[in-house]
């Protein structure tokens, strides 16, 4: 039986999850119900207890600190590996998003796991009595359209933005878990945001 | 030479840009039809990446630059020609297959075995480079899992420029939500850079750096160890052609205000 995680972050305020974030919550909550699976979802945050609400009901892990306020591999990365083994997850789920799109291969290969990234759509096939989660995904630059699965676990996929809704449902009562994991630093340090002139000529 | 670096570009062979693609069963899993005969280009992206760690190589006397690519012998070859002729570098050519469709931890595995196993390289002063995603498989993830491999978790993707400091330190621009840049500093090498598409011109073609090249680019593809890689649980359910969509409606007689309206109408819906 499959294992469910959904992994989001915090937006750059720190206050709300990211909208991709919601997407893959979303895709997680359809896929969990297709294979009558667990999902729990985790979050990447500086301070996790007020960005639980507002969630689906499923178990909440957290690895919150000031160390993951910036986005940054070996913090990122750390977080997120601890955040799988604490919820011995199967298939997990993250939105492809700068902050996971940097660490998530990574993580996969720490967890003796394997990852697709920029998953259009989720299906479950039934073969035979087995359900089996088939991902589609573009190559050559979205200019082929390939339907792939995986025996490997854990499988990770990243998910397009935009191609599912928003998570907006009921009230999650459900206590975030803490997950203990040491955050170093490490020797890379985010100096901040450079963002182009409203005016500049790109041409 | 206190800024010397060693610079490994990873960089595969995309057909070029301007071929239609069709995909096709192989024995191996899906390919594309005629696929050793497309021309075939270095990957834009990884590309980029070879242009800068050329300027970066250049700027720091006593850096070396390898490039390490995944490919046909025949397919590397062809590519080289023109490659050769733009910056220098010292090939580093592993025979596999070619395109998008083998599994990229395997892919990853023998890319990072192969650098470990770089005869003077000097891993402390690694700068591991490489396009963030490839114009085949574009996943984004063989330079990740190869940097994990070779232990560096300094790593950094869509990077449109990196200043080297006096010390070894480096700023760092990687692109990020909303046309912006993360701006990060780190202490020193080794690190990993996954390239956007920087902010160098690609270089003229100099033919006597593409002699100098090929000097040591023809024995290195006689010499290329073959890679075996594994579908490591990865299965193909379909592969096709996108669908074509087209709703055509002919239509006469309306006035340009009327257009205008409807399709106001129709991107409003959507």
């Amino acid at each position: 039986m499959e294992t469910i995680l959904v992994l989001t972050h915090a937006d750059e305020t720190g206050a709300t999850l990211t909208k991709a974030s919601l997407e893959a919550i979303t895709a997680g909550q359809q896929l969990a119900t297709g294979l009558s699976a667990q999902l729990t979802i985790g979050i990447v945050s500086s301070d996790a207890t007020h960005l639980s609400k507002g969630l689906p009901s499923a178990r909440l892990l957290a690895v919150s600190g000031e160390a993951i306020a910036q986005p940054r591999y070996a913090t990122d990365a750390a977080a997120c590996e601890a955040i799988c083994r604490a919820a011995a997850a199967t298939i997990v789920l993250a939105p492809s998003s700068s902050r996971f799109a940097r660490v998530s291969a990574g993580v996969a290969h720490r967890l003796n796991g394997s990852i697709d990234t920029h998953i259009t759509n989720l299906n479950v096939a039934a073969i035979g009595d087995t359900a089996t989660i088939e991902a589609t995904r573009w190559f050559y630059r979205q200019r082929i359209e390939a339907v792939l699965t995986r025996d490997a676990r854990p499988w990770f996929m990243l998910l397009d933005t935009g191609t599912n809704e928003p998570f907006a449902g009921v009230m999650n009562t459900t206590a975030v878990e803490e997950v203990k994991v040491e955050l170093h630093v490490g020797r890379t340090t985010v100096v901040g945001i450079r963002a182009p002139k409203q005016d500049e000529q790109t041409i | 030479m206190p800024n010397a670096l060693n610079i490994v570009v990873c960089a595969g062979i995309s057909p070029d840009p301007l071929q239609t693609l069709e995909p096709t069963s192989t024995p191996t899993g899906p390919g594309l039809k005629n696929e050793m005969v497309l021309p075939a280009v270095l990957d834009p992206w990884a590309a980029s990446a070879l242009y800068e760690a050329a300027a970066l190589a250049a700027k720091n006397p006593g850096s070396k630059l390898w490039l390490v690519s995944l490919g046909p012998k025949a397919k590397l070859q062809q590519v080289m020609m023109t490659i050769a002729q733009k910056v220098l570098f010292e090939l580093v050519p592993i025979d596999g297959p070619i395109g998008g469709f083998p599994d990229a931890h395997s892919t990853a595995a023998a890319i990072a075995e192969t650098i470990a196993a770089l005869p003077g390289i000097d891993r402390a002063k690694l700068l591991l480079f490489g396009g963030w995603e490839s114009a085949t498989r574009g996943a984004g993830v063989t330079l990740q899992i190869v940097g994990e491999r070779l232990g560096i978790t300094d790593q950094f993707y869509g990077v449109d420029q990196i200043d080297l400091r006096d010390g070894g330190s480096f700023e760092v621009l990687e692109r990020i939500e909303g046309g912006r840049h993360q701006v990060s500093v780190c202490a020193g090498t080794p690190a990993v850079l996954g390239w956007a598409t920087g902010n160098l011109a690609e270089p003229r073609n100099n033919p006597q750096v593409g002699m100098s090249n090929m000097r040591t680019i023809m024995p290195a593809l006689q010499k290329a160890k073959q890679a075996t890689i594994a579908a490591n649980g990865l299965r193909y359910v379909s592969v096709s052609l996108p669908k074509q969509q087209r709703t055509t409606r002919v239509v006469k007689d309306l006035t340009p205000d009327q257009i205008a309206a409807e399709l106001v109408e129709w991107i409003g819906a959507e």
